[in-house]
Order: structure tokens, then C-alpha cells, then sequence
């Protein structure tokens, strides 16, 4: 089985700042991985580079998706290919209407796939379901896109989008951060309810929390640009409780 | 540099070429103080960035031409095609062709009234070049009344239309509402060019809005690329009358758009928004100016500009609230997206506070697009021209969410779309 997302030794500077530094991560189809890390370690950078933020100059490495060379496709190329980012910061867009991205990227990947456009009714209806599952009011629909949302609503509103898009890459950044507790397990069904042997999740996190819902199959720890150590669902816990610094120890041992 | 100057001999020669229509002493009180006021030159503080150049050069070349005087009887009513803006807004509409009014009549004669400005209006006699150099070539003054207490339906559509095919290039049009007391109006003001070639038009607009008057009124500019425009509106505002004000240029060459309210009495309500959108070589100037003399009243300007190309802009709003004019609440604000590092924008919102207690506030930002939206839209699978132009709709959407006449909602929309799709396919 080819891996749906393999990056090898990847390096990558923003400006003149070197961030990724020589990151490795085979990701397979139906596989759910983790990945934690200090702040400022490059977990965002790395899900950036994954969409194709152009702000982030790689200087080495490959990263292939599905068997192609990710980085040679532009952002929007990569998203009607199936790859989605959850932002860990969501951007306002005031005027732009909530509902009309939403049909506007649908439409996007769908004519991308050489299907026809969504209809108005049918895309309401998938719309409605999909917020009803993660509880959110369809007066989201009508609002300017993530436009004076809460924290979590900008997340819930992440969630809504991918649950629309279905797409096989999830790259879900810090999803969980600033998410009350009913909140955290709707996103959770949400993210669940999209696992399937042909798809794939990555998810940022700095808490075991969302792990108790969303069990991955692996789990690794970035630090300073690099992937210090992996391992299987009890590596996060083991973090949880004994914080980032023997993991930089044992790797400089 | 010297103020422009129009040829003086070649105007008198002009206008006295024009019928006397009852008009011809005013036209002869408007040339004397041309004489003396000339046009305005970039020296002075209001024209600092505008130059009035190309409109001396036309109006120069014009008048050495000798053309004879344009009236009625030479514009026959169903030579001229109907206009975009005729089919898609459903107003009563009144024609004018280089300032001649087109013999319309108003399927509702019963409530407004069009005539002829009563011979003793002094209006005419303004203290500003460009009102004295319109009102010596101006053929005649359209008077149109709305009686106390009438509320009017259907917008009065006024198509000012230009054409410069025969040697017609200069042409002045002059207009007057007077609305009654309590009596309730919406205008919609469309320019166009019907000619390729360079013209000047000068159109002056005077709105009296008496004691509890609503007046909604949109500007609607779509001239042609060769088109010189100075536009005046001229709004006197009576006591608790409001005024719902709309500007949206689209077109036009040279354009400046000079908007002058006077609140005269307490509880005046005035809610001024604005669109312009430039590329080319296009200059685009709006120039507000708010003076609240009694309080309490509350006025709001703002405008938003989208500059792509080579384009200028200019917006200057002076909102000055005099001594006593206690509760006032005045505000401004411009905001603008320059889409090429070539465009330029002056832009300066200005307060002139002589009373205690007044509201006021004021604001302008000059900026691109948004980097992070981009990527936004991006990474959700929209393609980055849909994405710029999704952004520079969103841009423009606060305006035409507060238009001022809900009627042309439909039509401002969908040209405002198409200019931004030209827009912003356009290399920068
Ligand atoms: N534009 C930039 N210029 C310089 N440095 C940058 C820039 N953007 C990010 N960085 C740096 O890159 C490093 C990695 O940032 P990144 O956002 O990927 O961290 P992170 O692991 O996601 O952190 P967090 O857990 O706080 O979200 C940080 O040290 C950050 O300061
Ligand atoms: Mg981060």
C-alpha cells in the first residue's frame, strides 16, 4: 500500500528563519496521527507547507501526496485534490457569506472531479445536516465568513467545512483549543464521522483530551523543526504527564 | 502652475449665441464673474490633486469652433436608445442630452411638477468658477417640485447623457428639487456617455429638502473613458428632514463629484455612503462637505474606494460643526484597497469643531488585499482570481448593503460586479 502522504526530510525557511529542519512523516490511508509538540516547534509551519502557504520557502525535501509531488500544486489545487487544513487561527472574512464559501469550495472540488455543480436545495440540505450533527445554529449560513464567531464557533465553523468537503487528507491544527466540553465532543463526532480506510487525519493537539475521543494510530512529537520520537497512542499520554523535556533528553542522548 | 484658463472672448461669443429664454441676464451676470473667477487651479486646497486641465483644453477647442447653441428642437425624443439603467430600474425617468432636457413627460404629472426655475431664483449666482461657467452656458434650469405631504413611489430617474459625435463636446445641465414639507422622494441620478469622443460635462443638482422631508437619492456614474465631469449636488436641509445619499462611480475619465450639505435647522438626519472604482489612467474625485449649523443633527459619510491600474483618487469630507451647534454627531470615514502599487489615493477626512458638545469622529485606512484571506480561500479550493474578487466584493458590500435607493439595488449590483471582474482581471 503507497503511503497517502510521505515527507522526507523536509527543510523549509520563512523569510531567513529556518523552522522545518529535516522532518520526516509517512502518513497511510485510514490512519489517524497525532502530532504534539512544544510552542513554536513548527506544528503549524508544517501543516502550512502541507497546504501550500507560500509565505513557507522549502529549501529541501519532497513531500508527496497520493503518489504526486505535493509542493509543485497551488493551495487550491491541493484542496480540490483532498487535502483540507483546519486553521489553528480561522480567518475573518467579513462579506464573503458563510454559506457561499461553503458552495463556492464544493462546487470548486466538484468540477474539479468533473461532477456537476451542487444545487441550491441540495446543498441547504447537506449544509443543515451537517451542522445539526456538530450543533450548530444554520444561522451560521447567513453569517460573513468566521465573522465575529467565538473561538469555538471559528473551530466549529473549520469542522463544518471539512465535514462538507469530505476530504481524504485532514490536517485539523489545534481543532481542540478554545473548545468547551459538549463542544469538544461534537468536533470530535465530527472528525469521526469522517474516518474511513480511504482517508486520512493528521490532527495538531497540545491535549491527550481529544485523543480519548479520537484514537490514533500514532502519535509524534515535534521539536525544533524535527519529529524527536513516535510512537502509539500511550506516547501521549506518557507527555501528558511527564511534559516535552525527557523526550529532547533521550533524543540528545 | 496658473489656475486653467478659459478663453473669455471665445465664451461671451458662446453665450451670446444662446436664445434669450428669459435666461440671458443671468448668463451675462455668470460671464462677469467668470471673468473674475476663472475655474479653480491646483493651488488651491480643495483642487490640490485635481487638475482641471482637460477640461480648459475642451471646452477651449470647443468654443473656437464657434458651435452653434444645442436646444430642444435638435434632440428628437426617440433618437436617443434606451439606456441599461432606463430597462433595469423601474423609475419615472427624465432624459437629458448634453444638459437639454428630452420634452418627457411624467406618467404621474399630478403630483410633481417640472417647469422652469422661477426667473427670480438667485441660485444661479454662485461664488464658484465652476457654477458661474454653468450657469453662462446653460441653456435653461429643469424646476422639479414634489408638493407638502406627497410621497412619491416610484423614483424620478434623471439620465444625464452626453454626446460629443457633432462637435457637441461641452454641455451643462442644471436641475432643482424642491421637496415639500413632510413630502418623501427617491432620485436616481445616471451619467453616460453615448459618444466615444472627449467631452466636459458640468452638472449642477440643488436639493431643497423643507421641514420633514426623506429624500433618497443615488448617483450612478457610468461615463465613458473619454468623459470629463464636474458634478455638484448642492442639498439645503430643513428641520427633522433626512437625507439618504448614494455615490457610485464607475466610469468617466476626469470626474470630481462635489456634494455640499447645509443643515439649517435642528434634527436633520444625513446618511452619505460611497463606491468608487478606478483603473486606467482614471481620476476619480469626491469632495463632501457637511456644514452643521444648528444641533441637534447627526450626519455620516462614508466611502469606500477600489484603485487598480494607474488610477487616482481623491476623497476629502469636511464635516464643519459651528458655534452652537450643540448635539451634533457627525462622522467619517474612507476606506480604500489599492489592487496596484501604481495607484494612488489622498484621501483626508477632516473635522471643524466650534461647539462644546458634539459626537464626532473620523477615520481612513489605505490597503491591499488580505494576505491571510487569500490563503483562506485558497486552501478551501477557490482559485486565486475567484479569491481576489470574492475579497474585493466583500470590499465594496458595505455599500451597496446601505444603498439609498432599495429600486436600483439589482442594477448598482451588477455593474458594480462587472467593473470588479474587469477589474480585477487587469495586470497590476
Ligand atoms: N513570519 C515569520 N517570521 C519569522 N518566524 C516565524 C514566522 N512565522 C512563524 N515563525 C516562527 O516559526 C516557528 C514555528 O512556528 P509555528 O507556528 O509553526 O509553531 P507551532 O508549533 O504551531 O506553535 P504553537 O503550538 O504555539 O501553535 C516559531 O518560532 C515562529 O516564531
Ligand atoms: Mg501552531
Amino acid at each position: 500500500m503507497t503511503a497517502m502522504l510521505e515527507i522526507r526530510d523536509l527543510h523549509t525557511k520563512i523569510g531567513d528563519t529556518a523552522i522545518l529542519d529535516g522532518l520526516s512523516l509517512t502518513v497511510g490511508s485510514g490512519e489517524v496521527h497525532a502530532i504534539m509538540g512544544p510552542n513554536g516547534s513548527g506544528k503549524s509551519t508544517l501543516a502550512q507547507v502541507i497546504a501550500g502557504h507560500e509565505s513557507h520557502v522549502v529549501t529541501s525535501g519532497t513531500v508527496t501526496y497520493c503518489g504526486k509531488n505535493l509542493l509543485e500544486l497551488a493551495p487550491e489545487e491541493r484542496a480540490r485534490e483532498g487535502i483540507f487544513l483546519g486553521f489553528q487561527y480561522p480567518v475573518e472574512i467579513p462579506g464573503v457569506n458563510n454559506a457561499y464559501l461553503l458552495k463556492a469550495a464544493v462546487n470548486a472540488k466538484r468540477r474539479h472531479n468533473g461532477q456537476p455543480e451542487i444545487d441550491a436545495f441540495e446543498f441547504l440540505k447537506l449544509a443543515r445536516a451537517r451542522m445539526s450533527l456538530l450543533g450548530m445554529d444554520p444561522g451560521f449560513l447567513n453569517r460573513g465568513v468566521n465573522e465575529g464567531f467565538s473561538g469555538g464557533e471559528k473551530k466549529r465553523n473549520e469542522i463544518l467545512q471539512m465535514a462538507m468537503l469530505e476530504p481524504r487528507l485532514a490536517i485539523l491544527d489545534e481543532t481542540d483549543s478554545g473548545l468547551d466540553i459538549d463542544a469538544l465532543k461534537a468536533v470530535a463526532k465530527g472528525i469521526n464521522a469522517l474516518r474511513s480506510p480511504d482517508r486520512a487525519i493528521v490532527l495538531v493537539t497540545h491535549y491527550q483530551r481529544l485523543l480519548q475521543y479520537i484514537e490514533p494510530d500514532r502519535v509524534h512529537v515535534l521539536s525544533k523543526g524535527r519529529i524527536l520520537r513516535s510512537g502509539d497512542k500511550s506516547l501521549a499520554l506518557e507527555l501528558e504527564e511527564r511534559g516535552y523535556d525527557w523526550v529532547r533528553e533521550a533524543a540528545s542522548a | 502652475m496658473n489656475a486653467p484658463a478659459i478663453r473669455q472672448d471665445l465664451l461671451a461669443a458662446a453665450v451670446a449665441r444662446l436664445p434669450d429664454n428669459g435666461l440671458r441676464a443671468q448668463r451675462e451676470l455668470a460671464l462677469a464673474r467668470f471673468a473674475r473667477q476663472g475655474l479653480p487651479g491646483t493651488r488651491e486646497e480643495d483642487w490640490r490633486y485635481t487638475s482641471l486641465q482637460p477640461a480648459v483644453d475642451l471646452s477651449n477647442a470647443w468654443l473656437a469652433s464657434q458651435p452653434r447653441a444645442v436646444l430642444p428642437g435638435d434632440v428628437p425624443s426617440d433618437e436617443m436608445p434606451v439606456q441599461p439603467a432606463q430597462r433595469a430600474i423601474d423609475a419615472q425617468w427624465l432624459r437629458f442630452l448634453n444638459g437639454i432636457r428630452i420634452g418627457d413627460t411624467l406618467p404621474d404629472p399630478g403630483t410633481i411638477s417640472i417647469g422652469r426655475q422661477p426667473d427670480d431664483d438667485r441660485s444661479l449666482i454662485a461664488d464658484d468658477g465652476l457654477s458661474s461657467l454653468n450657469a453662462a452656458l446653460l441653456y435653461d434650469v429643469v424646476h422639479i417640485a414634489v408638493p407638502e405631504g406627497v410621497t412619491i413611489t416610484r423614483p424620478v430617474g434623471l439620465l444625464l447623457a452626453n454626446d460629443a459625435s457633432e462637435n457637441a463636446s461641452v454641455g451643462m445641465t442644471r436641475i432643482v428639487f424642491e421637496v415639500g414639507p413632510g413630502a418623501s422622494l427617491d432620485v436616481v441620478e445616471n451619467h453616460l456617455s453615448l459618444s466615444a469622443e472627449d467631452s466636459f460635462a458640468g452638472v449642477i443638482i440643488e436639493l431643497r429638502l423643507a421641514r420633514g422631508a426623506q429624500v433618497r437619492y443615488l448617483r450612478l456614474q457610468e461615463c465613458g473613458e473619454a468623459q470629463v465631469l464636474t458634478g455638484r449636488l448642492q442639498v439645503r436641509i430643513g428641520q427633522d428632514a433626512s437625507l439618504r445619499y448614494t455615490s457610485i462611480d464607475l466610469g468617466g475619465a476626469l470626474v470630481r463629484n462635489d456634494v455640499a450639505i447645509d443643515l439649517v435647522a435642528a434634527g436633520s438626519d444625513i446618511i452619505a455612503n460611497g463606491l468608487y472604482l478606478a483603473s486606467g489612467s482614471q481620476h476619480i474625485d469626491n469632495h463632501l462637505r457637511i456644514d452643521h449649523r444648528v444641533g441637534p443633527a447627526r450626519s455620516r459619510a462614508a466611502f469606500r474606494g477600489i484603485l487598480h491600474g494607474r488610477s487616482r483618487c481623491v476623497f476629502n469630507s469636511k464635516a464643519i460643526v459651528y458655534k452652537g451647534a450643540d448635539g451634533t454627531d457627525a462622522g467619517q470615514s474612507n476606506h480604500n484597497l489599492l489592487l496596484s502599487d501604481q495607484a494612488e489615493i489622498d484621501t483626508k477626512p477632516e473635522l471643524e469643531i466650534h461647539a462644546d458638545d458634539v459626537k464626532c469622529a473620523h477615520g481612513a485606512t489605505v490597503g491591499q488585499l488580505d494576505e491571510a484571506a487569500l490563503f483562506y480561500l485558497r486552501s478551501r479550493g477557490i482559485d486565486a482570481d475567484a479569491a481576489s474578487r470574492m475579497l474585493t466584493r466583500a470590499f465594496a458590500a458595505s455599500v451597496l448593503g446601505d444603498l439609498s435607493v432599495a429600486a436600483a439595488a439589482d442594477y448598482v449590483a451588477g455593474r458594480i460586479d462587472e467593473h470588479l471582474d474587469l477589474l480585477v482581471s487587469e495586470p497590476s
